[in-house]
């Protein structure tokens, strides 16, 4: 595979991403190629620069040529951290000083895997003389990949990467694509990396590296895909396959700076020790004998009986479990910390706003300029102006004024699957179950960043109208905007990196995964799990608004509450009264159910099982399975269950309803008809239930329809009637939810209709087990369930003929 | 946007229905659950094939989005966490959750046994595979 057949699938596999990267390739390597003009690479020293890490960092002559040009140079405006500096003020180190580290720290793990390799050429009982030496080739290409690896960054890292991935998401896969094609050992690709690559495998870098001053090694046309593949982590254009992991895997000279780097620099101190693990790096002689699995044989025995990959010592593990532990705390202390992620989501919605306000979206060129990251912020924002990019209006500067001034928005409300509440008196198993159904309902939606920004939509919605009702809250929901509200789920961006693909020789000789004793990369997992928290974020002054809405949306959207430990979280425990649920609820803007969901411990919302339900007796023989099928049509509409307090008003309902049918068939009473108004059936159905001692009253008695009942005090049953009717379920009837008009707090979840039809067709006419149907409506914010009972009319069936079975 | 966390509940619900009881431990060091998914694509859904790569890493067949996955499961209380032995995920989700999860998925509660089983037939001819190897080697192997 030569570097133009790449380039070629490249091509014509994402043509506008590949042109994008050659546009931005040609504006830098002019300054490249006119550094590499004016001296041979020979007739210039190595450069010496100063390091906080390392001490110092030794630059070859071509490396200093790229690193002088604004490919690299950009790099002194982009932070290693991004916001981070806004809870760690010394966190402002740049990118540019973390790729420095990156190539000393590579130099270093090969200086100490050269000095393994020799040591195998000439010590112990199983000296190898032929593990390879490190080529000049392996050498730069990893060199130059440290140097290069982070080249795809834009302004905000992490921020921004998923927007650039946005300006060409199916070329970024289809690159991917060709990448993993032509590579080997390729695992997940970010979108930074992608471009990284891509801009080392352009035309135009093709032309620096074949320059002749640049003098690195004499096979210049393979150093682009040698370069590609160590910044992916490929075993792919390697002499020294034991190297395929020095910039890209699990101990890789990225980590090790940045964890040191980000450390110094923060003031955080994570206790890595990188001179003994690197110190302790080895290279892993596989044999067909000694390899831990059936694909590591084979490739020894391809490889004419060995093959050599990097490892570590047993005496080095320690280190290597400090690294991991370090990282996790490192995630959760520095990169997750909550005000980093406020800052950070406030970004991502200014840029959003911004591409709203201007009506264009930036392309990737534009993330490419010689801008540092403030002047971004600062042009986003609207108080500076540039020709290169657009700036936002009024709405992107509130938010970006808010951002350089560190007005960074606060918790109003702590979401985890830990903190779900009032499921404490349930039976342990249902507790489980319930748990999991609740947080799998939430997750589903709130893991895109599309559901994320519905849900805040929602809420911001809600804290408007609450404003309207609750007078000590309304200056603050007048002066709320939806740019304000922040919903940050962070599993759906939290990087799980491959883990454990590393090995290590025991005693005996065998190579094992370095997992002995413990799993410091599980371990990891497992507190970044614990510790992994999602949050609404809001401005100071709204958090007692935001939060209130926050919990009663939570509820109506998921059937979920978060329990007292998420306030302690949020640290708003006490600042939503009970008075302004109270208020909430007269004016009908949160239901009973979940005004008592938010002021009760008691369990809230329970799953409705099939042996919970009332069937009669006659029905089950019949239809073995209804039950089963009523309580899944209930599950599928509602996942988060039904409120405590109105499942028994409902499992009594449909019994009473089922009851009623069966009344009706076996007396004939609707059988003669030739026409049945709804009020009829109304007061057929109303007689039922008073002979069966049911609570009941008319809805026009409370202010509601006609044609409306409420059974138990909170069941709403809905009558309606129509002439020929082919499917009497058909989902094209549409009939509005009349709750909403009823001033007492009625159950909203679960709407009962009972629709009495004239079946036109013999089919039409269903079975008695077949004329109750629970279903979930669509279209509407929150979970709802239909149940809907039919009774066939004017069949001019004799009263004493039995319904079809 | 991808969907890994849809194939971690069909993952998880499919291998709790193949082992019928609750709390069960599935490996997920030494590639045995990267193997696994390998050898049982045939039974997996069109939509989840689309999320799931192999590649010959430097340690082996390894899946790529295979710690995503699992973090996924985690993050969704399916499997426990911590895990005292860390070599292996305890399945947290009960056969009730499973169906309902895989019902939300479109896939069948036949179809998800079937996955799971074959997901478990895999893992234990991998493991038998591996304790061979090991042992050729002068060792032997826990996982």
């Amino acid at each position: 595979m030569s570097a133009q057949e790449l380039r070629s699938d490249l091509a014509r596999e994402a043509p506008a991403l590949w042109a994008d990267i050659s546009t931005i390739a040609q504006k830098c390597v002019s300054t490249i190629i006119d550094n590499l003009a004016r001296k041979s690479s020979h007739e210039r020293f190595p450069k010496t620069v100063n390091d906080p890490v390392w001490g110092t960092i030794e630059l070859f002559p071509w490396e200093v040529a790229i690193l002088d040009s604004p490919l690299v140079q950009r790099l002194r405006g982009i932070s290693q951290l991004g916001l981070a500096s806004y809870v760690y003020p010394g966190a402002s180190h740049s990118r540019l000083e973390h790729i420095l580290g990156v190539i000393e720290t590579a130099q270093r793990m090969m200086n100490a895997l050269e000095r393994n390799a020799d040591n195998h050429r000439h010590f112990g009982k199983d000296k190898d003389p032929a593990v390879p030496a490190i080529s000049l080739l392996d050498r730069h290409s990893i060199r130059l990949g440290a140097l290069l690896h982070d080249i795809g960054h834009g302004p905000y890292s992490h921020v921004t990467e998923m927007l650039l991935y946005k300006c060409f998401p199916e070329e970024f896969a289809k690159a991917e694509k060709v990448l993993r094609h032509h590579f080997r050992d390729v695992t997940k690709i970010a979108p930074s990396e992608t471009i990284a690559v891509l801009l080392v495998l352009s035309e135009e870098m093709g032309r620096v590296f074949e320059h002749p001053h640049f003098e690195a090694v004499s096979e210049a046309h393979r150093l682009p895909a040698a370069i590609a593949c160590r910044i992916l982590g490929s075993r792919s254009n390697l002499y020294a396959g034991y190297l395929s992991g020095v910039i890209s895997g699990p101990i890789d000279a990225d980590k090790i700076d940045y964890m040191a780097r980000d450390s110094y620099h923060s003031g955080f101190p994570v206790g890595l020790d990188f001179n003994r693990l690197i110190s302790k790096l080895e290279v892993i002689i596989i044999t067909p004998e000694n390899a831990p699995n059936a694909e590591l044989q084979e490739r020894a025995q391809t490889a004419g009986g060995r093959s050599y990959e990097m490892g570590i010592s047993l005496s080095g593990l320690g280190a290597y479990e400090q690294m991991i532990m370090g990282r996790a705390l490192l995630y959760d202390r520095l990169y997750y910390h909550h005000k980093v992620r406020a800052a950070e989501h406030m970004l991502q919605r200014l840029i959003g706003v911004a591409t709203e306000e201007t009506g264009r979206r930036l392309t990737l060129s534009g993330y490419f300029a010689l801008f540092s990251e403030t002047e971004y912020l600062s042009v986003w924002s609207g108080f500076v102006r540039s020709p290169e990019i657009d700036s936002g209006g009024a709405r992107s500067k509130r938010i970006g004024g808010a951002l350089l001034t560190r007005q960074v928005y606060n918790r109003a409300a702590c979401i985890a699957a830990r903190f779900l509440g009032g499921l404490d008196g349930l039976p342990r198993g249902e507790r489980e179950d319930t748990r999991q159904l609740q947080w799998d309902g939430l997750v589903t939606i709130l893991r895109s960043d599309k559901g994320a920004d519905d849900f805040a939509a929602e809420i911001f919605a809600l804290a408007r109208q609450l404003g309207g009702a609750i007078p000590e809250l309304s200056a603050v929901a007048t002066n709320l905007t939806l740019e304000e509200i922040l919903v940050d789920f962070p599993i759906n961006k939290a990087k799980l990196g491959r883990g454990n693909d590393l090995l290590t020789r025991t005693e005996a000789g065998r190579v094992v995964p370095p997992n002995l004793f413990f799993d410091a990369e599980k371990w990891s997992l497992a507190y970044e799990h614990q510790k992994l928290v999602g949050h609404v974020f809001a401005p100071l002054s709204s958090v007692p608004l935001v939060a209130l809405a926050s919990r009663i949306a939570l509820f109506m959207r998921f059937g979920v509450v978060m329990g007292a430990d998420a306030d302690n979280a949020a640290k708003t425990t006490g600042v939503v009264s009970a008075d302004w649920i109270r208020k909430a609820a007269e004016a009908a803007l949160c239901s009973a159910e979940c005004a008592e969901a938010l002021t009760t411990e008691k369990p809230v919302l329970l799953q409705m099982r099939s042996n919970d339900l009332r069937i009669p007796a006659d029905w089950s023989v019949d239809d073995p399975d209804i039950a089963r099928r009523l309580a899944e049509g209930f599950r599928d509409a509602i996942p988060g269950g039904l409120p405590a307090g109105a499942r028994k008003g409902v499992i009594d309902t449909l019994f009473d309803l089922m009851t009623f049918v069966e009344m009706i068939e076996k007396s004939g009473e609707f059988t003669a008809r030739t026409e049945l108004a709804e009020k009829t059936l109304q007061q057929e159905l109303k007689k039922h239930l008073r002979s069966r001692e049911v609570p009941v009253t008319e809805g026009s008695e409370i202010g509601g329809g006609e044609t409306d009942l409420v059974v138990y005090d909170k069941v709403l049953i809905e009558n309606k009637s129509r002439d020929l009717t082919t499917d009497p379920f058909e989902s094209g009837l549409d009939y509005p939810f009349q709750a909403r008009r009823y001033s007492i707090a009625l159950l909203r979840r679960v709407s009962f209709v009972v629709l009495s039809y004239r079946p036109s067709t013999e089919t039409s006419l269903l079975p008695l087990t077949a004329r109750i149907r629970v279903s979930r409506i669509n279209g509407v914010p929150e979970d709802h369930a239909e149940v809907r009972v039919v009774v066939p009319w004017g069949t001019g069936v004799p009263s004493k003929a039995k319904a079809p079975r | 946007m991808d969907r890994l966390h849809d194939v971690a509940r069909l993952l998880i619900s499919s291998l709790v229905l193949a082992k019928d009881t609750e709390g069960k431990r599935i490996p997920t060091s030494h590639g045995l659950l990267d193997k696994a998914i390998q050898d049982s694509l045939a039974y997996f859904p069109a939509w989840a094939k689309e999320e799931i790569h192999m590649a010959d890493s430097r340690v082996g067949l390894r899946c790529v989005e295979v710690p995503e996955i699992l973090g996924w499961a985690q993050a969704a209380e399916l499997t426990s966490a911590p895990n005292p032995y860390y070599r292996e995920m305890e399945l947290n989700a009960s056969p009730y959750v499973a169906g309902v999860l895989l019902k939300r998925l479109g896939v069948s509660v036949n179809e998800g046994r079937e996955l799971g089983q074959a997901l478990l037939r895999s893992i234990e001819h991998s493991k038998q595979q591996l304790g061979e190897v090991a042992v050729a080697a002068g060792g032997t192997v826990s996982c």
